[in-house]
C-alpha cells in the first residue's frame, strides 16, 4: 500500500515518532513509485545519512561526512500523520535511533543519568 | 487566582532572565557614548523580541514542533543546514561571551583569579543543567537576576534629566560620529534580539508541556514580562548616561558597570548588582548551550528534552556538554570576554533573518496552525521587524568596520 | 583596548589614546571616592583598579610604539607622561584596595589627570 504524493510531500523534514512517541529521526527523502506513469505513489520514507545525496549539493556534503546507515520504512507503517509522522512499531524495529542507541551508552557511564 | 499566581511568576523569571551580557555591554557603552539619544533602539528591540517569542511560543504549543523544526521544514535540508551551521557558530560564540561574563562577575565579588573561576563557571553551569530540573533552572536564574532592578533604583537615584529621556525614545542623532552611532543601533537590536532566546523559548514551551490552554500565559508572559524587562535594558543606559557620559568616561569593562549601582548605591548596591548580572549571565548561559543542543537535535530528529532523562535523549545530553566545554575552550584563550560579547552580538545580528522568516512563514500556515494562526495584528508588527531586521542585518558587518567595532 | 596601530602616529589616534588615559583616570577617580568613603568591597576595588591600571598602561605602551611625526612629538610626549601618572596611581589604587587615605590621594590625583 503506498500513499497519495501530497500528503507525503508535505511530510518531507517533518518528525518521526515511533509507536511510543520518542522522536527517532525526519523524513529525510521519499521512495516514489509510477512516477514516469505520471501517476506518483509514496512507496517508503527514507532516513539516515546517505539519503542526504539527494537533498542538493549540501545535502551530499553532509551525506559524506557523516556516518550511518540508510532506513527504508514501508508507507504501510504510517500509522498516522498530526504534528509528526507516527510510526506502528518501536524505533528499533525499523533500524531507527541507532545513533542514540550508541550514544547513550556513553551518557550511562555519568551518576544519575537515569533519572 | 492560580492562573493569576502563576502568570506572575513565568513574568518574573522573564524579567530577570531578559538581560544577558550583550545587554549590559551595550546598553552600557551606548549610555555612556550617547546618553538618551538611543533609548528608542532599545525598545525597537524589545518589541521585536515580544513578537517572535509570542509567534514561536504560539507555533510550538499547537504544534508541538520547536523553533528550529520550522526552519528545516521551511527552508529544506540544505538551506537548513546552513542555517544550522551558522547558527551554532554565533550560539557558540554567545555562549563564550556569558561564560566569559560568569567568571568576570564571580571575579569581581570574590577576587579569584579569572582562568580558575572559568573552570568553576563551567563545571557549576553543568551541574545545574544535570541535576535540575527545567522549570526550576528558569525559575531561580530568572528570580535571583531581579536584583538587577537595583539599577532601576539607582538610575532614579541619579536624577537624570527625565526631559532628555523622553527624548531619546525619539530616534534622532546630535552626534558627530554616525557610523558609531549605528554601530549601537545595530548592537542594541542584536543584544535584545539574540536567536538563541527565540529558540530556547519555543523549545521551552514544549519542555514545560504547555497546552493551547496555556497560551493566555505565553502572551502574558511574552508582552509584559520582556516589557519590564526591557526596562533594565533603560536603567541600565540611563546609570551610563548619568555617570559616564558627562566625565566623558568609556567603559570597557564588567566592573564600570558595578560601579553604575557602587556610586548611588554604595556597598549593597554594587552586590546587588553583581549578583543580579551573576544569575542573569548564568541563565543565559544555560539558555544559549540548550539552544545549541535542540537545534542541533530538532535539525536531525534526535530525542531531545530536559523532561526526558539523560539516557533517553543521549545525544540531546551531549550536545550541551559539548557546547559548555567549546564555550570554555574559546574563552579560556585570554581573549577578552566583552569583546567576544560584541563580537557574537553583531554576527548574531546578520544571521537573525534566517531564524526569524522561518518562524513568521510557519505561524501563518493554516495547516500547521489550525485557528491559531498569526491574525492582522500579529502579521502587522511581525512583517514590520522583519524589516527592521533585513536592513539591519545587511548593514551590520559594514557598519562594524567603518565604525572601527564602535570605536569610531 | 589599543586600536589597530599603523606604523607613524596620527593626530585622530593620537587623541583617542590620550581620550582612554583620561576616561581610565575619570573613571578611577570615581572608584577611589567609593574606596575614600567605605562605599565598596575589597575584591570589587582590587580587581576594577588594576582593571583600569591596564587600560591606562595600554593606551601609554600603543603610544610609545608608534613613531609621531615632528608636529605630533610634544603632544605624544604630554600624552604617554600623563599614561604612566595614571596608570601609576591605578596601580597604587590596585595596590591598596581599602586604604582611605591613599585613596583620597589618588583621588584628587587622577581627577586632574582626568582634564
Amino acid at each position: 500500500m503506498s500513499g497519495p504524493v501530497d500528503l507525503a510531500l508535505g511530510i518531507l523534514d517533518h518528525q518521526l515518532l515511533d509507536s511510543e512517541g520518542r522522536r527517532c529521526g525526519n523524513v529525510d527523502d521519499l521512495e516514489l513509485e509510477r512516477v514516469r506513469e505520471g501517476d506518483p505513489r509514496v512507496e517508503a520514507i527514507l532516513a539516515g545519512p546517505p539519503v542526504w545525496r539527494g537533498r542538493g549539493a549540501i545535502g551530499r556534503l553532509a551525506a559524506a561526512l557523516a556516518r550511518g546507515r540508510t532506513v527504508r520504512v514501508p508507507w504501510s507503517e504510517v500509522e498516522k500523520v498530526d504534528s509528526g509522522v507516527r510510526l506502528k512499531q518501536p524505533a528499533e524495529a525499523y533500524g531507527l535511533g541507532r545513533g542514540d542507541t550508541r550514544a547513550r551508552k556513553l551518557v550511562a557511564w555519568i551518576p544519575g543519568a537515569e533519572r | 487566582m492560580k492562573k493569576i499566581f502563576e502568570i506572575a511568576l513565568g513574568i518574573l523569571a522573564a524579567i530577570g532572565g531578559f538581560v544577558d551580557i550583550g545587554d549590559i555591554v551595550f546598553n552600557t557603552v551606548a549610555g555612556a557614548l550617547f546618553q538618551y539619544q538611543l533609548l528608542w533602539a532599545v525598545v525597537i528591540g524589545v518589541g521585536a523580541i515580544i513578537t517572535y517569542s509570542e509567534m514561536c511560543g504560539r507555533v510550538a504549543v499547537v504544534s508541538q514542533r520547536a523553533a528550529f523544526d520550522a526552519v528545516r521544514e521551511r527552508l529544506g535540508f540544505g538551506v537548513g543546514l546552513l542555517a544550522l551551521v551558522a547558527g551554532q557558530l554565533v550560539n557558540l560564540l554567545t555562549l563564550a561571551a556569558e561564560i566569559g561574563g560568569i567568571a568576570l562577575a564571580l571575579q569581581l565579588l570574590a577576587g579569584l583569579p579569572f582562568r580558575v573561576l572559568l573552570v568553576i563557571a563551567v563545571l557549576a553551569m553543568g551541574l545545574v543543567i544535570w541535576a535540575m530540573p527545567f522549570e526550576w533552572i528558569e525559575r531561580v536564574f530568572g528570580y535571583i537576576g531581579l536584583a538587577l532592578l537595583v539599577f532601576a533604583v539607582g538610575a532614579i537615584k541619579l536624577h537624570p534629566d527625565w526631559g532628555g529621556v523622553a527624548s531619546g525614545f525619539v530616534p534622532h542623532a546630535d552626534t558627530s560620529d554616525l557610523a558609531v552611532y549605528l554601530f549601537f543601533v545595530v548592537g542594541l537590536l542584536g543584544a535584545a534580539t539574540v536567536p538563541y532566546e527565540v529558540y530556547f523559548y519555543s523549545s521551552g514551551a514544549i519542555e514545560e508541556r504547555w497546552t493551547p490552554k496555556d497560551l493566555g500565559i505565553n502572551k502574558a508572559n511574552a508582552i509584559i514580562g520582556y516589557s519590564l524587562g526591557g526596562l533594565l535594558s533603560f536603567a541600565l543606559m540611563i546609570t551610563a548616561a548619568e555617570l559616564f557620559y558627562p566625565r566623558e568616561i568609556s567603559p570597557e569593562t564588567l566592573g564600570s558597570v558595578g560601579l553604575g549601582a557602587n556610586v548611588p548605591l554604595g556597598e549593597i548596591g554594587l552586590l546587588l548588582a553583581l549578583i543580579g548580572i551573576l544569575f542573569a549571565v548564568s541563565g543565559a548561559a544555560i539558555d544559549t548551550a540548550f539552544s545549541g543542543a535542540y537545534n542541533l537535535a530538532q535539525f536531525f530528529g534526535w530525542e531531545w528534552g530536559k523532561y526526558r532523562t539523560a539516557v533517553e535523549a543521549p545525544r540531546f545530553t551531549l550536545a550541551w556538554m559539548v557546547m559548555l566545554i567549546l564555550g570554555f575552550l574559546i574563552v579560556v584563550t585570554g581573549v577578552d570576554p566583552i569583546q567576544v560579547t560584541e563580537y557574537s552580538v553583531i554576527f548574531s545580528v546578520v544571521a537573525l533573518p534566517a531564524t526569524y522568516i522561518p518562524i513568521l512563514l510557519v505561524a501563518n500556515d493554516r495547516a500547521y496552525m489550525g485557528n491559531y494562526a498569526n491574525g492582522g495584528v500579529a502579521n502587522v508588527f511581525g512583517i514590520f521587524y522583519l524589516v527592521v531586521i533585513l536592513v539591519v542585518a545587511v548593514a551590520a558587518i559594514p557598519l562594524m568596520i567603518i565604525s572601527n567595532m564602535g570605536q569610531g | 583596548m589599543a586600536c589597530g596601530s599603523s606604523s607613524t602616529l596620527t593626530a585622530k589616534s593620537l587623541q583617542q589614546q590620550s581620550d582612554a588615559v583620561k576616561s581610565a583616570a575619570a573613571e578611577g577617580a570615581l572608584l577611589a571616592q567609593q574606596i575614600a568613603h567605605e562605599e565598596t568591597t575589597e575584591p570589587f576595588a582590587r580587581i576594577h583598579a588594576g582593571e583600569l591600571a591596564d587600560q591606562a598602561k595600554a593606551a601609554g605602551q600603543s603610544l610609545t610604539m608608534t613613531r609621531a611625526p615632528a608636529a605630533l612629538q610634544a603632544e605624544k610626549r604630554k600624552a604617554v607622561a600623563a599614561a604612566r601618572a595614571t596608570s601609576a596611581a591605578l596601580e597604587a589604587l590596585h595596590q591598596a584596595p581599602d586604604d582611605q587615605a591613599v585613596a583620597e590621594r589618588v583621588e584628587r590625583r587622577l581627577k586632574a589627570l582626568s582634564q
